[in-house]
């Protein structure tokens, strides 16, 4: 937000990357180029969870993933966040009906669950493009030109602002502060892609491998 | 013992001596200084999180917190030093920069802690500017309570007391930064039997209960001391009255009861205290019926009836008539035989606050039945009934006969009815004395635990109803048995003289807390 | 070695020496690189022995407070009655700092290893690797590391042979700067908000999941095996300035340099070397003008206190400022300090976790206040109005966050008052007007 208002700060928005919100349901698949870890790039499909009937997602090999998980720690409580990095994985955003069945798989409350969501920035509340871009703004990488590349990002997804999605349902952009990676400015998340020294010119190139 | 080691320090110039490990912030109460607080409540685990309770600790080099830091020898701490009072003013003005200051509009106004605060120790104009204030709508939590998260000041004790007290997480902080507010999951309401309590618990006015909503102005209020009707758990409540109704009621700490708590079924008992199907006048049954007259006469009726009666003597008494009432009431009848029993109703299941032991909305629905029994009072309320139509009296004390068939004591012998309401199984009374509820006088219950408690008298009765204990004082007086009282306080003289289960009790030993009735002993065997 | 670019012969290569090479990433090539020898010595000693030589070396925590090392391991307790725990803080987020993340990717092996010794050494039955959700690539290369370190049999129920049982998972952070503060992180493992816990208990006594814990940042383990390796007295030795800070440290320069990167010199360099030496000087020929030499989170430095102030603990402090993190952000004469400032304010505003009063509020206070000046609208008591808010937000609340944006607002306008004023006077257009999306 490089007029000096920024959404971010504006209350009135509980989350920024809210608008825009899809209810056709859409492809999510996470790249394989680059970075990819292991565990992610399975296919999923997010349902328009309005109409449907939940499905649940722990069920089957992601149960058994969930019960590997929990050997790890001495309460049930403290396997939370993983729990939701794999709803995320399968469902692209992590629904209120999903908080309610991470809830009763971890013995939590539908609420506590919620509390931890909305704490954490990289959970989605809402569904988001197809691509979700991360642009770091934070002040070292803004010395180094990451706004021109937001605009950059902004008009060549055809997103209208950050936190909308693109039309045709493909990207998301948005602003992150600091990831951690100032020293190779301009880094940039794409999904769970992790892409570094991202100008504004190399913009169309990065977003051609991301259909 | 080390809990009973003591510490000494000094706090505002004043020496205290407290058990180790205790609070500053409640030091500070013995040194007669109350630190401003927000998120602290000594019924609510630690958080730390509000900050206004900084103080200078010497030799310490920042502020500390008075909640969380506990005391050591030779401390010295100052509330009211400059650096103190800067800090606390600099969490005022970020409390108020959000803070939509509708106190005209708000309920919370006259009991506002954000207000109170800022009235003594805060800027008088902010420098905030222009800026707009943080804005959300107001969220029906459902149960009583309705969230106004402009007003939130995020102290985080409705969430905590969810959490740790109630151990039913339905609360939670949600966002974070000032865009945090506290949320709910929309699958659940905030529906917990305990709820309520985040209500009182908020110090300002952004979770408000229903009920109470735009009722009175905090600073019309009368408040009295008082003990919950809801069932035997007998939580210390206060009644807040306006214009001799009944408008809330509200926990009283009692550490030995109810902590800091009430249920949410015991909140909604003030109701009933402001029925308006009153008996405002004594009444005798004369050829057409029963018909008004005044005390002199019908307690002169009364007691004519009493000593003319031959055999059995009946009493049908409620368990929410008071300690006093139901003693005096087995005295009226006479020693010999005399049948005493009660009615209470029942409801399968408790619903117990799990982060307090011993504290549950019990199934016992009625304050004082642990009362009844210790007096003689047995359960056995439809053999009675029964007994009652071969009894030459029968005497109803309060309204066991609310909901009974019309015609329960139709056969029943000459019958003197005490009452507030008179139902319909109460016509056949020769005589009805109009007596006060709860709310209108002062008395004291038994709760499940033998303890006994007074309550106080929180509004004017209707008409010409007296307490029962008056009532039967005069009766007693009449029969040269006792009385009359001029206080129910001399009324539980002459029952702590009367009954062991009592002695050595008086209103002045119960206090506003009350005691434990002596060890408990085999039940009264009423003579036969 | 001054990742991703050659290596300088002022420096002092340790951690950094496999920076780039990607054979050291797999077990096979650590060991050929002697790897695991470190730990193997660790295992074969008693616990309070490790604990006493890394006292000795003199390292203090690389995560930003400089707490010794050694001393924060003896705080646990020695006669063990309850489950004891390590948690690495691998949730590297302070803004300029990006060197956790660079271990990670090109050793891993390394920091395993470090963490087993340490967890050895504190007695834990397990170490969590707590790493920041967006660091993707760290994460996958950590878990492979990890996968083969079982399979190697250096971590599960009979550790290096041993018979010694030595568990180690990861932990994926979700976005949430603040769970690298170190209760906050505790916090995050259990599953909870990452709120930071009031201090005492303190974390050897109570500390993730109410046992004893010790925290320690990813740079600061990754030291003990090399002191293993070389001895205390070693590391001791290399310090150039005040024998209080000794050892390597990475610095991480990002901002208008020529050459951003990692660069791992011993305590007490010249940051005036690091930044014209090490990193090539300023970009496109033009001058310093400012410098946050460890992290966001510490005051700024101006161009003279840059040129003479030392790399250690000390150091900094003579120049009013901390070594932190070691993240380094140069500013050069182009770089508007207002809104540099702003977007610092704004990314602590973004990650106060709405706790403490001052910070909540304040955080985002201060964020409206430079943008109000940024757009040509503030008033010449803004300065003074952001100094007494910034006072407000220190030393008062339960971590260091407010703190933390608090000092380069205090230091941005003690040092560059002139820039903020010309906002104030008109004199500057404002910022925003040509780039307003």
């Amino acid at each position: 937000m490089f007029d000096v208002r920024c959404p971010m700060l504006d209350t009135s928005l509980r989350d920024h990357r809210a608008r825009g919100v899809d209810t056709e349901p859409f492809e999510y698949r996470t790249s394989n180029i680059e970075y990819r870890i292991s565990n992610i790039g399975h296919r999923a499909t997010i349902m328009n969870t309005h109409t449907a009937p939940y499905d649940p997602v722990f069920t089957g090999e992601t149960r058994q993933r969930l019960d590997r998980v929990l050997e790890r720690y001495p309460t049930k409580r403290a396997a939370l966040l993983p729990a939701l990095w794999m709803v995320q994985e399968t469902r692209g955003w992590i629904s209120d009906a999903a908080m309610t069945e991470v809830a009763e798989v971890l013995e939590l409350t539908p609420a506590y669950v919620k509390g931890v969501v909305t704490f954490y920035t990289m959970y989605h509340q809402h569904p988001v493009g197809k691509h979700f871009i991360q642009v770091c703004t934070t002040t070292p990488c803004n010395l180094c030109g990451a706004e021109e590349v937001v605009r950059a990002l902004l008009k060549h997804t055809g997103c209208r602002e950050l936190g909308a999605t693109s039309p045709d349902g493909k990207y998301t952009v948005t602003e992150v502060e600091c990831l951690g990676a100032c020293g190779f400015a301009t880094p940039i998340m794409v999904g769970e892609d992790f892409l570094e020294g991202v100008t504004a010119e190399k913009v169309p190139e990065v977003l051609k491998r991301y259909q | 013992m080390s809990e009973h080691e003591l510490v000494s320090l000094t706090i505002e110039g004043v020496d205290v001596s407290v058990p180790k490990g205790t609070l500053l912030i409640e030091a500070a109460k013995q040194a007669g200084v109350v630190v401003p607080h927000y998120c602290y409540h000594p019924g609510l685990p630690v958080a730390g999180v509000c900050r206004m309770c900084l103080v200078e600790v010497e030799k310490t080099p920042k502020l500390q917190i008075a909640c969380a830091t506990p005391v050591a020898p030779g401390m010295v701490v100052r509330v009211m030093s400059p650096p103190a009072l800067e800090a606390r003013k600099g969490v005022l003005e970020f409390l108020l920069i959000n803070h939509p200051l509708d106190c005209p509009i708000c309920d919370q106004a006259g009991e506002c802690e954000l207000q109170d605060y800022v009235f003594q120790e805060g800027r008088a104009r902010t420098r905030y500017g222009s800026f707009a204030k943080r804005f959300n709508p107001v969220e029906d939590f459902g149960g009583d309570v309705l969230y106004v998260p402009n007003r939130c000041i995020l102290c985080t004790r409705c969430v905590r007391f969810m959490d740790h007290v109630a151990d039913d997480s339905i609360l939670n902080v949600s966002e974070r930064g000032d865009r945090a507010l506290i949320g709910i999951h929309g699958d659940r309401a905030l529906d917990h039997p305990w709820a309520g309590n985040v209500v009182d618990l908020c110090p300002v006015g952004s979770l408000i209960s229903k009920d109470f909503l735009h009722k009175a102005r905090a600073w019309e209020l009368d408040r009295t001391a008082s003990v919950c009707t809801g069932c035997s758990q007998g939580c210390n409540v206060t009644l807040d009255t306006r214009q001799s109704a009944v408008v809330r009621a509200r926990p009283r700490p009692n550490p030995d009861v109810n902590r800091y708590f009430m249920c949410d079924y015991g909140r909604g008992q003030y109701r009933w205290m402001n029925g308006g199907d009153r008996i405002e006048a004594p009444l005798l049954a004369e050829r057409d019926g029963l018909v008004a007259t005044d005390w002199d006469h019908a307690l002169a009726r009364a007691a004519q009836l009493i000593k003319g009666a031959a055999g059995r003597t009946v009493v049908l008494a409620s368990a929410r008539a008071s300690t006093e009432a139901l003693f005096l009431a087995r005295r009226l009848a006479g020693g010999s035989s005399v049948t005493g029993a009660f009615r209470v109703e029942y409801v399968p299941g408790e619903a117990p606050l799990s982060g307090v032991p011993n504290l549950a909305l019990r199934s016992e629905r009625a304050p004082n039945a642990t009362g009844a029994r210790v007096l003689g009072y047995t359960e056995a309320f439809d053999a009675a009934v029964r007994t009652a139509s071969e009894a030459g009296l029968v005497l109803v004390l309060d309204e066991p006969l609310h909901g009974v068939p019309a015609n329960t004591l139709a056969g029943a012998g000459m019958v003197i009815y005490l009452g507030t309401v008179l139902p319909e199984a109460a016509r056949v009374a020769r005589v009805v004395l109009p007596i006060a509820n709860v709310a209108e006088e002062d008395g004291t219950f038994v709760n499940r635990d033998r303890r006994a408690q007074r309550y106080f008298q929180a509004k004017a009765t209707p008409g010409m109803a007296r307490p029962a204990w008056w009532v039967l004082g005069e009766l007693l007086a009449e029969l040269g048995r006792g009385g009359p009282f001029a206080t129910a306080a001399e009324a539980f003289d002459l029952l702590s003289r009367e009954d062991p289960s009592f002695a050595g009790l008086s209103y002045a030993t119960l206090g506003t807390q009350g005691v434990g009735l002596p060890a408990a002993r085999p039940p009264v065997v009423v003579p036969a | 070695m001054g990742y991703p670019h050659q290596p300088h012969a002022k420096e002092t290569v340790v951690l950094s020496q496999y920076f780039g090479d990607p054979e050291a990433r797999t077990y096979q090539g650590w060991v050929k690189r002697g790897g695991y020898a470190a730990l193997r010595t660790a295992l074969a000693r008693k616990p309070a022995e490790i604990v006493e030589i890394v006292k000795e070396s003199g390292l203090r925590g690389r995560g930003g407070a400089g707490f010794p090392t050694g001393l924060k391991w003896s705080f646990m307790p020695k006669e063990k009655s309850k489950p004891h725990y390590l948690c690495c803080n691998a949730d590297e987020s302070e803004p300029g700092t990006f060197k956790d993340r660079e271990i990670m990717r090109w050793t891993p092996h390394g920091l395993i290893e470090a963490c087993a010794i340490a967890q050895y050494a504190i007695q834990a039955e397990v170490t969590y690797i707590y790493i920041r959700g967006e660091f993707t690539e760290p994460l996958a290369i950590m878990q492979r590391a990890l996968d083969e370190a079982y399979r190697e049999g250096v971590l599960g129920a009979n550790a290096m042979g041993t018979g010694k049982r030595l568990d180690m998972y990861l932990h994926r952070g979700a976005g949430a700067y603040i769970c690298g503060e170190e209760t906050a992180l505790m916090n995050s493992i259990e599953g909870r908000r990452g709120n930071p816990r009031i201090r005492p208990p303190f974390p050897a006594a109570v500390g993730v999941f109410g046992m004893p814990t010790t925290i320690n940042n990813v740079e600061t383990l990754a030291a003990v095996p090399h002191i293993l390796n070389r001895g205390a007295a070693w590391y001791k030795s290399l310090c150039l300035s005040n024998p209080k800070s000794t050892g390597t440290k990475l610095f991480s320069v990002c901002g208008h340099v020529r050459r951003p990167g990692n660069y791992e010199v011993t305590m007490g360099f010249p940051l005036k070397d690091l930044l014209y030496d090490l990193c090539g000087g300023m970009r496109g020929g033009r001058t310093l003008k400012a410098c946050i030499p460890g992290g966001s989170s510490v005051p700024i430095l101006n161009r003279e206190e840059t040129e003479s102030c030392l790399l250690d603990y000390e150091g900094c402090a003579t120049q009013g400022t901390m070594l932190g993190s070691g993240g380094v952000i140069v500013f050069d004469d182009s770089a508007d300090m207002v809104y540099q400032i702003m977007r610092l304010a704004r990314f602590y505003a973004h990650e106060s976790c709405a706790q403490c009063t001052q910070c909540r509020e304040g955080t985002a206070w201060v964020t409206k206040i430079l943008q109000r000046i940024l757009a040509g609208d503030g008033h010449q008591k803004d300065l003074d109005l952001l100094l007494d808010l910034s006072e407000q937000m220190t030393g008062k609340t339960i971590c260091v966050l407010s703190d933390s944006c608090a000092a380069p607002v205090v230091s941005g306008i003690r040092k560059f008052r002139q820039e903020f004023e010309a906002y104030l006077t008109g004199a500057r257009r404002p910022a925003g007007a040509g780039v307003a999306v």
